[in-house]
């Protein structure tokens, strides 16, 4: 273990956590233009999408790096079993992010009246 | 190894077709139908359900007809079939036993204890340590090579730049104004 290594794992993380922030952007707008239509809006729909998308993906490329810190093997099956760790991970992040803007939208419009 | 279960898998199937055509031709079967025709070729086999005395029953009649085929063979396949004998040094090759140094103090560890054979040459120190690859898995990481460390640093580097660039220009779009 030296500091390229660190490095690499860092910048690993880091790299997740920015895709998975960005992927939920991009839904959260395509969710934000069907809302157009029908004239509502939800506040905050892009720092919910941003928060929740980056916290899941800093926990996904956290898993990576532990798993490539635990041994480094290039055996598929066993990655294969460990990608189902994103998909844990990700589903949540996105119901949760989509209940969020539901709360979200739901005060806004109590606040209308 | 596999060589001599195929062929004894040969046999067997032979002697258990002529076996079931004596069985049709006879019209009744005279011997009880055994439920477990398997094939035993592994000794774990013993403990994982596939017991094998049917098995063992099937082998013991086919072996003096297998070894009966293979002592028939030119002397170069019969050779495929039963390796070289390994010649063995005797009782005055034998290691003699030794006092373990240094037993007292700490973990024991049997590499510091371990004398290599004369015919391997001396080792360093007095000890040597076997290092034995059992397996084929390929490690990503390699200790000694940064230059693939490197590279991989700088297209996560760029990638998080591409994609922070990205998510910029999203967070902070037009398309978020009602």
């Amino acid at each position: 273990m030296n500091w390229l290594l660190i490095t690499v794992g860092v910048l690993l993380v880091l790299a997740c956590g920015v895709s998975g922030s960005l992927a939920l952007l991009y839904r959260a707008r395509r969710m934000h233009l069907r809302e157009q239509v029908y004239a509502l809006s939800t506040p905050y729909l892009p720092h919910i999408a941003a928060t929740i998308g980056g916290g899941a993906g800093l926990i996904i490329g956290g898993l990576m790096v532990f798993y490539l810190s635990l041994n480094q093997q290039g055996n598929p099956i066993e990655w294969i079993g460990r990608f189902s760790y994103v998909l844990v991970t990700w589903a949540p992040a996105v119901s949760g992010a989509h209940r969020a803007a539901a709360s979200a939208r739901g005060e806004e419009l109590a606040a209308r009246g | 190894m596999e060589a001599h279960e195929v062929v004894s898998r040969l046999v067997q199937l032979q002697a258990r077709r002529r076996e079931l055509e004596g069985i049709l031709e006879a019209g009744r079967p005279t011997s009880p139908l055994v439920r477990y025709q398997g094939y035993l070729y592994r000794q774990l086999a013993f403990t994982l359900g596939h017991a094998g005395p049917l098995a063992e029953t099937q082998s013991n009649a086919t072996s003096a007809e297998l070894f009966e085929w293979a002592e028939s063979l030119p002397e170069v396949q019969k050779r495929l079939i039963y390796r070289e004998r390994r010649e063995l040094k005797g009782l005055d090759f034998a290691t003699p036993e030794q006092e373990a140094e240094g037993g007292g103090e700490g973990e024991e560890d049997r590499r510091h204890d371990y004398q290599a054979p004369p015919e391997r040459g001396p080792a360093e120190g007095g000890t040597g340590v076997a290092i034995v690859i059992t397996g084929e898995r390929r490690p990503i990481f390699r200790a000694g090579i940064s230059w693939g460390l490197v590279s991989m640093a700088i297209a996560l580097f760029l990638y998080m730049g591409v994609t922070g660039r990205h998510w910029w220009r999203l967070f902070n779009g037009k398309v978020w104004e009602v």
